[in-house]
């Protein structure tokens, strides 16, 4: 279902080369994507650090941090989705990547667990930060799409409505 | 000639596909991490499927006041990556904590698909800080650790602590002197040696002693030849000549144990 195009303006593509949703379903979509990024971002996390500290294990991150920053990062990533037509796609795509790569950074502060098994003498560490390093090209690269795309809605507004709305 | 019904789609703007490419690439290098990442684990449970052994220990006697324990640690790599830089740090301390062994194997790297066996040489000394390991059963605290780099993105660290027994070869070692008597006009005076050999190997040498007074030349020195299997204990006397005049009361009896020309000095005795 499509809603009327937005006005295009003098510098905008013509009329019936794309199709942008409508609001509510903008936001319906967005909340469908909840589900999933809830449980990716906040469920699974929180359910193996529940289990780590059940049994006695020194968590590598505090659950706390990985709540806000789940929660954060889901608010975030939902309103990209429904601000995407507009000006805000752009900043709001380099506000989510900034702040994974916040996120990354504190896990990567922390990149060595260190894990004791008691009663046995026994101590596992694991330094994954070469891993954590990595990964931080991930959110590097989309923080740099989201910064094209701001700069394309600036000098070209809805120049990219045809491609990502197609009809 | 273009089809009057098919219209080629626009060519996105050049803003447009290095934002898109960008995009690409970012969900491209998630996908091949997770995948990479997932195979290292997957990797990771071979090699521990693949059981580490311990080979079979030995001890010898060496000439500088040591006691080498010799061992191997044999690893499997049955998976698509090397383990780099693989080490063993040993650290053994004594009884009362006193520092006996700092020692590390390796590193030495295990390439994928092969096996090793790092060999394990531990010299534990049996003089100043380990002198009490020859004659006194004890604990020994033992801080053993292993390094290694897997698959160019882990580091990994594992490390045992635990106490082991370790049982002297002169256990409750006593060199006791009786009094001199005279026996067809030469005087003589009996030593007796006594120990429990509790150590994983038999006591195969000769025992020399002499018998220290507390001034002057030596007043008698004697030696029993030993073969202690393990685990059985020692209780000997012979009657030594005794340097006439010599009086041991408040010396001490000087002992060593010879083996395969390695000389090992024993704690003195003090006569009372």
């Amino acid at each position: 279902m499509s809603a009327a195009p937005t006005s295009a303006g003098p510098a905008g593509p013509p009329p019936g080369t794309y199709s942008i949703p409508s609001l509510g379903w903008r936001i319906l979509g967005g909340a469908l994507r909840l589900i999933p990024l809830a449980l990716l971002l906040l469920g699974v996390p929180l359910a193996i650090l529940t289990f780590l500290q059940s049994q006695g294990i020194s968590l590598p991150i505090p659950i706390p941090t990985v709540e806000l920053f789940g929660i954060a990062l889901t608010a975030l990533i939902v309103a990209r989705y429904i601000a995407r037509p507009s000006v805000a796609y752009g900043p709001l795509s380099i506000a989510t990547d900034a702040l994974t790569i916040v996120y990354l950074y504190l896990i990567l502060l922390n990149a060595t667990y260190h894990l004791t098994v008691p009663g046995a003498g026994l101590t596992i560490s694991v330094d994954y930060s070469t891993l954590v390093l990595l990964l931080l090209t991930v959110p590097a690269l989309a923080l740099a799409a989201g910064a094209i795309t701001l700069t394309e809605d600036l000098l070209h507004p809805r120049e990219r409505w045809p491609f990502d709305f197609p009809p | 000639m273009a089809s009057p019904l098919y219209h080629k789609p626009p060519t996105p703007p050049g803003l447009y596909r290095a934002a898109r490419a960008f995009r690409r690439l970012s969900t491209i290098a998630l996908v091949v991490l997770i995948v990479f990442v997932a195979f290292v684990a997957y990797s990771a449970v071979q090699i521990v499927k693949a059981k580490p052994s311990v080979g079979s220990t030995s001890d010898t006697y060496e000439p500088n006041d040591t006691i080498e324990v010799t061992s191997s640690f044999g690893l499997s790599n049955p998976t698509y990556f090397a383990i780099q830089d693989f080490a063993l740090h040993f650290r053994i301390l004594n009884g009362s904590g006193g520092l006996l062994v700092d020692s590390t194997t390796g590193p030495d790297s295990i390439p994928a698909g092969q096996s090793a066996v790092l060999p394990i040489d531990l010299y534990v000394p049996i003089s100043a800080t380990g002198a009490s390991l020859l004659t006194q059963n004890q604990y020994l605290e033992w801080n053993v650790w292993g390094n290694a780099s897997y698959a160019y993105l882990f580091t990994v660290s594992i490390g045992v602590q635990t106490e082991r027994s370790w049982g002297a070869p002169f256990d409750n070692l006593t060199v006791t002197v009786g009094t001199p008597f005279l026996e067809g006009g030469v005087e003589e005076i009996p030593v007796t040696v006594m120990f429990a050999n509790d150590a994983s190997y038999a006591d195969e040498g000769d025992l020399n002693f002499q018998v220290v007074p507390a001034a002057g030349p030596d007043c008698a020195t004697g030696g029993f030849a030993v073969d202690v299997p393990a685990g059985e204990g020692y209780d000997q006397t012979t009657d030594v000549p005794i340097a006439s005049g010599c009086d041991p009361s408040g010396g001490h009896v000087a002992s060593e144990y010879v083996e395969n020309g390695i000389t090992i000095p024993l704690p003195s005795e003090a006569i009372p």
